[in-house]
């Protein structure tokens, strides 16, 4: 049974290293970002999430839309289990797969075959089981011989192939994407979207950040806007979107 | 009791970082023909240049020195990577924190892997040098199991305890390595701990190091470490844990923040 539920979500990120400069303009004023606040003892905050709730069940694939650094990552982190919510309760059931960042894991020095081992195991699956799938993998990367040599050898879309093949072959209950589809050449990425789409259909709960409205329209059925790390509108992926469009060019004036 | 399942569901992850401590090793030494036998011969390096020399300055005979300088020198570079990685554990792996969710003891753990790796690598030498000098270790040489793995205890609470703090206040990862430094002259490792007399004693007896050194360095050269020994390591490991714990409890959500 999958399910992803948030109950008065709040995340404060604390900026070490920083020192609040008295008046704090913070707040709203800002285009991009989360509120700052003084964090006491002398360093900001930033309130990156604000109260925010969220029941996700299975068939539910949800849209994050926002502008630059009005928390999306930081939501798909916080579902990830990365970050613990300052405030607030998270409840994740299923196994949960991050797909936030196509170059972690990877060793430049080390073989393409080597890196999909690595990440692989950092993903949570078993030698066995990526020995299993190594063949598949290695086939949907397309990079053929270049698996033997280094990483560091490889372009930087050849990189995000061998990196989506390997997440997308791990089972998952909840798959939590970050702006993924947007490397690779064309016909990798229409490989890619069918890929996920396959994938989508197996893992029962998807949550996808992205500024591609097309791509959202094509693979999510909900959509939750959020604005200061606030959600601002919630519902069918073309109102959000609607909303998101409206409310950004009234700032563009 | 999140920190003790932390602990436990680390060990789950085994194949992620005994991969990750093993490919920690070979990447220090990329390209080169020898690879890893590069630890070994910078001991060997150690073994017969300081060997030599200080044998003479400290007018002992090269049998008895040689084979104690290996013997303590690869245990302290053991004890002192556990505490100077230790501090890194969490700061050297923030991608990784910030990106997949496993447990945090992963990285504890793959920098205990890589350091009994490497602690391999130079007791391939203090073998032949043992080999060479004619000392005989068994039976005591059994009891450095034990030893390792009280150390290994305490590597595990160290890097928990300092790689949390280093998080929040990055001072203490410069101060560590200084101390360190400073630490190894004042343990016995390239002179005898009988040949500190008087107030000196002090940097022998209420010297932690010393203990550490003492517990896996004697079985090493077939000796058998005192009760007062085996006594300290084991009061300061429980200590350790006992500290580490809550600290590590209260403060482990903050992690992924701080880094």
């Amino acid at each position: 049974m999958a399910l992803l539920e948030l109950d008065n979500i709040s995340l404060d990120f604390p900026v070490l290293q920083t020192k609040a400069r008295g008046n704090h303009p913070g707040l709203q004023s800002n285009a991009v970002g989360g509120q700052l606040a003084d964090g006491g003892a002398g360093y900001l905050r930033v309130r990156a999430l604000d109260g925010l709730s969220l029941r996700l069940e299975p068939g539910d694939r949800l849209a994050l839309l926002g502008h630059n650094g009005a928390g999306k990552s930081t939501l798909l982190r916080v579902m990830a289990k990365l970050y613990a919510p300052t405030e607030g309760h998270i409840v994740v059931e299923g196994r949960v797969a991050p797909l936030l960042n196509l170059s972690f894991g990877l060793d430049m020095e080390a073989t393409g075959y080597d890196n999909i081992f690595i990440r692989g195991l950092f993903l949570g699956m078993s030698r066995a089981e990526i020995r299993r799938k190594i063949d598949s993998i290695a086939e949907f990367s397309e990079l053929g011989e270049f698996l033997d040599l280094p990483m560091r050898t490889y372009s930087s879309g050849m990189r995000a192939r061998l990196a989506f093949a390997v997440s997308t072959h791990v089972d998952t209950d909840i798959l939590l994407l970050d702006e993924v589809v947007a490397t690779g050449d064309a016909a990798f990425l229409r490989k890619a979207n069918e890929q996920l789409e396959g994938f989508m259909m197996q893992s029962k709960i998807m949550v996808l950040a992205s500024h591609s409205n097309s791509v959202l329209r094509d693979l999510c059925n909900k959509a939750l806007l959020l604005e200061h790390g606030r959600a601002k509108a919630f519902g069918s992926v073309d109102e959000v979107i609607q909303i998101y469009k409206t409310s950004s060019d009234v700032k563009a004036k | 009791m999140e920190a003790i399942r932390e602990v436990r569901e680390g060990w789950r992850w085994h194949e992620l970082w005994l991969t990750l401590g093993w490919r920690d090793v070979l990447s220090r030494h990329r390209q080169t023909r020898l690879g890893p036998l590069w630890i070994s011969l910078s001991m060997a390096f150690v073994a017969f240049g300081m060997g030599t020399l200080y044998s003479g300055i400290m007018g002992q005979s090269v049998h008895d020195y040689i084979p104690y300088l290996v013997a303590g020198f690869t245990t302290w570079n053991f004890l002192s990577a556990l505490v100077n990685e230790g501090k890194d554990a969490f700061v050297s792996n923030a991608s990784a924190i910030r990106e997949i969710p496993v447990p945090s003891t992963v990285f504890v753990y793959r920098l205990l892997w890589k350091n009994i790796l490497i602690f391999g690598y130079n007791a391939v030498v203090l073998v032949i040098v043992l080999l060479i000098f004619q000392v005989w270790p068994f039976p005591a040489v059994l009891l450095a199991l034990p030893a390792l793995a009280l150390i290994l205890l305490n590597g595990v609470w160290v890097a928990m305890l300092l790689g949390l703090i280093n998080a929040r206040y990055r001072d203490l990862g410069q101060l560590i390595p200084n101390a360190m430094r400073l630490i190894f002259f004042v343990t016995p490792i390239l002179w005898h701990a009988e040949s500190a007399t008087g107030a000196r004693m002090i940097f022998v007896y209420f010297n932690p190091m010393y203990y550490f050194v003492e517990i896996l360095r004697a079985p090493l050269l077939g000796q058998v470490p005192s009760l007062l020994v085996w006594a300290v390591v084991l009061g300061i490991t429980v200590l350790g844990w006992c500290i580490m714990l809550p600290v590590y409890a209260h403060w482990r959500r903050q992690i992924a923040l701080w880094i």
